[in-house]
């Protein structure tokens, strides 16, 4: 039991560095994406969603050989950093960035295209700079936005199994988490903490959808409010 | 011309009916084979039907525990090759398995593989500080192994244990550059045509014995013939070349 509990730990915290990384590094490029019309904008689109349509064993897989010291970036980390990325909290969190980042971006970038360009401007006549709008305008006005891209991501990476096998090596306390250890309880047939865990998931997903659900309603019917 | 086509016609005609009468007489049987026998297994069987060609054979490999609950949930497979004794065991306590048809294989051994080792293995035990990739202890019997070999005090500083979920991937681990040292199955070296220098046999009392035990799930006769097969000399000397002892070998040591 006080193994599941350092699992459900190392779980909990993957999936809330997983979520600041992605919201803080995620969101100006998503602005970015969303009014561009570039030529390089449209083709980061598509490889930005390119995690959501590959099997994770891809990722994984590429990931494992890229933090190895036989290749320049794990070589080139080691050397930085003293450590090797695989089999690492901070290898792990890489992956999952990777792995959950369409489910960060795509509703984002739904989001702030549905933004009104004209209060934009509106605002900037009336002396607002980029920051006051930033903070005034987009964030309350995508709140929606923030919310269903930050829960599914949260969710996603509660979920992954698939990268974590491959590159994490199961050390308790640091890649050990709930799915891996899910997986290990069927294997050994531990059904009883196997329901545990499975239940556990089943009931934080269906609560996180319901929620996203209900927050896009809402986020429907204020902004079909907001234009009539 | 003419002639020639109609020959050609007859002939192919003829050909066709007779491999479809072979095919109907043709006995097949499923098996469900643990991962890491899973090579040696497709080996034998090749080596099988060059005497037995109206036997054939379809595999399915993974974990013994998966394949295990699979049988148990009745999955349609007729001889199980398991990488440990009890879950054929307990399938035939559970009567899902043919009553008396639990036997020994092969016994497993294991193997400490460091490529591009640059001491002597007696510097390297006293010396390693980096990481060492086994299979998971509660997964693998390899794995089980492994951590009783560790514990008779094999390396000096206590090694920062990395966990596959099986042997293959405990070597690919190593094989990719992420950890230094694996101990992994000796047929899975084999396998991988890794140097002889490069891996250490610890001796075998120094963990319990891999016993991989087999057992028969229903009345098969390309199946039993199979085993029968596998009893004999000729497929033992293939077993034990593969990296495997046999029950035979292990009575009388050579």
């Amino acid at each position: 039991m006080e193994s599941d509990l350092i699992t459900l730990g190392t779980s909990l915290k993957l999936a809330f560095f997983t979520t600041m990384i992605l919201t803080l590094l995620g969101t100006p490029i998503a602005w970015w994406l969303a009014r561009s019309q570039s030529l390089f904008a449209g083709l980061c689109i598509p490889l930005l969603a390119l995690p959501l349509v590959l099997p994770p064993t891809v990722i994984g897989f590429y990931l494992l050989l890229a933090f190895s010291p036989n290749h320049l970036f794990g070589a080139t980390w080691l050397d930085w950093f003293g450590s090797s990325l695989a089999f690492s909290f901070e290898g792990l969190l890489l992956g999952s960035i990777i792995y959950s980042l369409p489910f960060f971006m795509q509703p984002m970038i739904i989001a702030f295209r549905e933004l009104p360009e004209d209060l934009f401007k509106a605002a900037a006549s009336l002396g607002a700079n980029a920051i006051d709008r930033f903070t005034t305008l987009v964030l309350p006005l995508s709140k929606h936005g923030f919310l269903i891209a930050c829960t599914l991501t949260f969710a996603h990476t509660l979920g992954e199994f698939g990268i974590v096998l491959m590159i994490g090596g199961n050390l308790e306390g640091e890649t050990r988490v709930l799915s891996i250890a899910l997986f290990d309880y069927v294997e050994t047939l531990n059904y009883e903490r196997a329901h545990l865990l499975a239940a556990g998931l089943v009931g934080f997903s269906l609560i996180t959808l319901t929620l996203v659900q209900w927050a896009t309603h809402r986020g429907y019917r204020a902004s079909s409010l907001s234009t009539r | 011309m003419r002639a020639l086509t109609l020959l050609l016609l007859a002939s192919l005609t003829a050909s066709t009916v007779y491999s479809s009468h072979v095919q109907a007489k043709k006995e097949q049987a499923t098996i469900a084979v643990a991962a890491n026998f899973k090579l040696t297994l497709e080996g034998l069987i090749l080596d099988f039907q060059a005497d037995a060609p109206n036997f054939s054979f379809q595999l399915v490999s993974g974990s013994t525990g998966m394949l295990f609950a699979q049988i148990r949930n009745g999955a349609p497979y007729d001889l199980f090759f398991a990488a440990d004794a009890e879950r054929p065991e307990q399938l035939e306590r559970d009567g899902v398995a043919r009553a008396g048809t639990v036997a020994t294989y092969a016994v497993g051994q294991i193997a400490i593989w460091v490529p591009n080792r640059t001491q002597p293995w007696q510097d390297f035990f006293r010396e390693h500080r980096g990481s060492l990739a086994i299979a998971n202890p509660a997964l693998a019997p390899y794995g089980l192994a492994a951590m009783h070999l560790l514990e008779t005090g094999l390396f000096d500083n206590e090694p920062k244990l990395i966990q596959g979920t099986n042997v293959h991937q405990a070597f690919q681990f190593v094989d990719t550059g992420n950890a230094q040292a694996a101990i992994t199955s000796l047929a899975q070296l084999i396998q991988a045509g890794a140097t002889q220098s490069d891996f250490y046999l610890p001796a075998l009392n120094d963990y319990p014995q891999i016993i991989q035990k087999r057992v028969l799930l229903s009345e098969n006769t390309a199946a039993e013939a199979l085993l029968i097969y596998l009893g004999s000399a000729r497929a033992q000397r293939l077993i034990e070349s593969a990296g495997y002892k046999t029950a035979s070998s292990l009575e009388q040591p050579s």
